[in-house]
């Protein structure tokens, strides 16, 4: 699904970049887009607010507190994760993310993270972004579906997959799964020992940025 | 003295460079062309007069986004046009940021004579590389919206 889609008929209006229009709107694929050179100020914010008002007459109007969580706006983006463990992710995109703004993973399990400096030397991608960050918001449940799928990585290698194709079984309590003597994996036949491998499709893990 | 517009042309293709300025010259533009990036920047310094510049992104040695950095430390006021191929969005990305007046896709030679036209008249006309009023072009986006 392309921005032009999920966020049409919205107006992007872009303060303080040198550079013009025509050339952000080619660059961004958005015909609904105004640059200009002057950083947004009191006069430009009530004339847009005026403006919209005016075309808007006979219309209801809503505004939001800015606590308001309909404010909270939705990106899908496209990333591929380059690391994995319980308490941080690290993910390579085409697009250029700011720091400590949230993405939400989606694919394997739901989780969120908070994109941070790296405290870890990254590889650099020469296609776009390469960022890190700490895993947080996680229930107590995806915890454990994390945790699962972290040894799962261990143990299968790193593989791209998607919902349909990762399947970590019935969902476990953290007291079973520390209660699961370690000795029975060992015991296990070695053609047993490896989780059953499922089909796995070869797209690419998806974040959506908050 | 002369009363045409000056135009600046970059590009590191010798065939395309001709034919450009056979183009505009027959259009009654005062063309100046430069093949590849560093000959470009000595040309400009050596005419800072002119009214716009055209230039490739990917070029060898000094590419297009290290000519508008250049260019930029001299005028700030000169249009920049960049005339390019496919793949190189990155760099045009990055090249916006140095203020890019328009972006024109190769080979689309009418697109890049109106895209001129355009860009020498808003320059001579004093205004800035951005929308003149953004506030008019909320509006008329508004009405086109609803």
């Amino acid at each position: 699904m392309s921005y032009e889609r999920v966020l049409n008929p919205s107006i992007v209006a872009v303060f303080g970049h040198p550079s013009s229009t025509d050339a952000l709107r080619k660059l961004y694929g958005r015909g609904n887009l105004i640059a200009t050179t002057y950083d947004i100020d009191e006069r430009l914010g009530h004339g847009m607010v005026e403006r919209m008002q005016a075309v808007k007459k006979g219309q209801d109007i809503f505004r939001f507190k800015t606590k308001d969580q309909r404010l909270k706006a939705y990106f899908p983006l496209d990333a591929q994760v380059t690391s994995l463990t319980e308490n941080e992710i690290t993910f390579m995109t085409t697009e250029e993310l700011p720091y400590y703004s949230v993405v939400k993973v989606s694919v394997p399990l739901d989780l969120y993270a908070v994109i941070v400096p790296s405290l870890k030397k990254l590889s650099p991608n020469i296609h776009g972004h390469h960022y890190m960050g700490l895993i947080c918001g996680v229930e107590s449940f995806e915890y454990n579906t994390l945790r699962k799928l972290v040894n799962h990585i261990i143990d299968n290698g790193i593989e791209e997959w998607s919902n349909d194709s990762f399947d970590l079984g019935d969902p476990k309590t953290i007291a079973e799964i520390e209660a699961r003597p370690e000795e029975d994996a060992l015991d296990e036949p070695q053609e047993n020992k490896r989780p059953d491998r499922v089909e796995r499709h070869k797209s690419k893990n998806k974040l959506a940025k908050l | 003295m002369s009363t045409k517009s000056k135009i600046l042309f970059i590009d590191d293709e010798e065939e395309l460079l001709q034919l450009l300025g056979d183009f505009f010259s027959n259009l009654d533009f005062e063309v100046f062309t430069a093949n590849g990036g560093d000959e470009g920047l000595k040309m400009f310094r050596t005419h800072r007069d002119v009214d716009l510049v055209i230039c490739d992104i990917s070029m060898p040695r000094v590419r297009g986004l290290d000519v508008i950095k250049k260019i930029r430390m001299l005028s700030d006021d000169v249009p920049f046009v960049f005339f390019t191929g496919f793949g190189s969005r990155d760099n045009m990305i990055e090249a916006s940021k140095y203020g890019a007046y328009d972006f024109v896709r190769k080979p689309d030679i009418a697109g890049l004579v109106e895209v001129a036209k355009k860009a020498i008249e808003n320059s001579k006309a004093g205004g800035s590389s951005t929308t003149n009023d953004p506030l008019s072009e909320y509006q008329r986006l508004l009405a086109r919206r609803d």
